[in-house]
């Protein structure tokens, strides 16, 4: 990504030396309307997944007085590096898969928070 | 709290397996969480699409004519919840990410709220079919509805996304059965434990059944005198019953009620007349 700063400089050698640590490989699926998009090829990319503790919470969230269901999940994030990211921005609905955890877990985009300087940050809702 | 809503929760239950789009997964005063492991080849059943069924809160408003009746009916609450979670949606496609909701529709939010409604209609086709033993069962026991509230809701915020709708009855359920009262075999409640012998000894999922049937044939067993079920059914005490008329004679001390044999009334000024069966 384009940076004229020698801040930029130092933040692209910072992210990437983190990264090269704590990245694991993720799956990208681009989809529009819950089918393939065909303007996004899909792709992988190499980027940190961080997941927190799963809590049990109930179903109508706030709103659960009169609700019995109760739901586990927990809230992740998927931490892409801008500077060496190329590939389709990536839109709410989206799916991502985890390729080097066990079981392959699936998780899908909720929110894009693309305004940061340093990286690209998917949260993730569980699948 | 009473047999009346365990009838009523298990017959509604029993009539809603197999007939909704969540299919058996039909599930009893769940208590538990929703959690999906995350290989999805290895998730249980009960991560599916499921209908949950709750007896909640219910007064039963007592009048005077009943001094400590505790086995009124009264009103009750009776809960379905029904959940769909995109994650429950197995076969996502590893090569594109697509999954689907049924052959043509793919996951969305749209597609989730149309599951929830179909399947709310088809809890009200289930309990209303002639044709349904379980919902015939259910309309017995549940004398009448008053109030029918329906409810949804979400969670986005808590890392996974679940759609969810609440349908609450409030109804009237019959009385208990009091012990030692000869119930008809053709009543709701003598059919419920009848079906729920038929249950366990077929295919249904919960065996516990025919364990329940039988402790509960044991709690109201016996064969009373009619005084005797007024009596507790009206949580009377002995003097209270004899004000009203029943009860055993003053002088059957031990209230063993023999059948008449001989008696003889005597009124003042008159023989005394004599009585025999």
């Amino acid at each position: 990504m384009a940076g004229n700063a020698l801040f930029h400089d130092l933040r692209d050698e910072l992210v990437a030396e983190v990264d090269a640590v704590m990245e694991e490989t993720v799956q990208l699926y681009f989809l529009a309307n819950g089918k393939s998009d065909p303007t996004r090829p899909n792709r992988t990319v190499e980027a940190p997944l961080r997941t927190g503790a799963e809590k049990t919470s109930s179903a109508a969230a706030g709103n659960g007085a009169s609700w019995r269901m109760r739901i586990a999940a927990g809230k992740a994030e998927l931490s892409i590096d801008m500077a060496r990211y190329d590939g389709p921005q990536p839109q709410a609905g989206d799916k991502i898969r985890a390729l080097d955890r066990p079981g392959q877990p699936y998780w899908q985009v909720a929110n894009v928070d693309d305004r940061s300087h340093t990286r690209l940050v998917l949260e993730l809702d569980q699948l | 709290m009473s047999l009346a809503r365990l009838a009523l929760r298990i017959s509604a239950v029993e009539a809603l397996r197999g007939r909704t789009l969540v299919a058996d997964n039909v599930l009893d005063s769940e208590l538990g969480a929703l959690d999906f492991s995350a290989d999805g080849t290895v998730r249980t059943a009960r991560t599916k699409p499921f209908i949950s069924v709750y007896t909640d809160d219910g007064d039963a408003e007592i009048d005077g004519n009943e001094p400590r009746g505790l086995h009124a009916g009264g009103m009750c609450q009776l809960v379905f919840e029904i959940g769909v979670a995109a994650a429950m949606v197995a076969g996502i496609d590893p090569e594109t990410g697509e999954s689907h909701l049924a052959a043509g529709i793919p996951v969305t939010d749209q597609a989730l709220e149309y599951y929830l409604d179909m399947t709310a209609r088809q809890i009200a086709d289930a309990l209303t079919d002639p044709g349904n033993p379980w919902g015939k069962i259910c309309r017995g026991v549940m004398l009448s509805m008053r109030k029918m509230e329906r409810r949804r809701a979400g969670n986005g915020e808590d890392g996974l996304k679940l759609a969810a709708h609440q349908l609450r009855i409030h109804c009237a359920i019959m009385d208990d059965p009091v012990r030692g009262e000869v119930q008809d075999p053709a009543s709701p409640f003598m059919a419920f434990l009848d079906a729920l012998d038929v249950a366990a000894a077929g295919d249904s999922p919960v065996a516990a059944y025919a364990i329940y049937a039988a402790a509960i044939r044991a709690e109201i067993a016996g064969a009373d005198e009619d005084w005797e079920n007024l009596q507790r059914r009206l949580g009377a005490t002995a003097g209270e019953i004899l004000t009203l008329g029943r009860g055993p004679l003053a002088g059957d001390e031990d209230r063993a009620t023999p059948p008449l044999a001989a008696g003889t009334t005597e009124i003042a000024g008159m023989a005394p007349v004599e009585t025999n069966s």
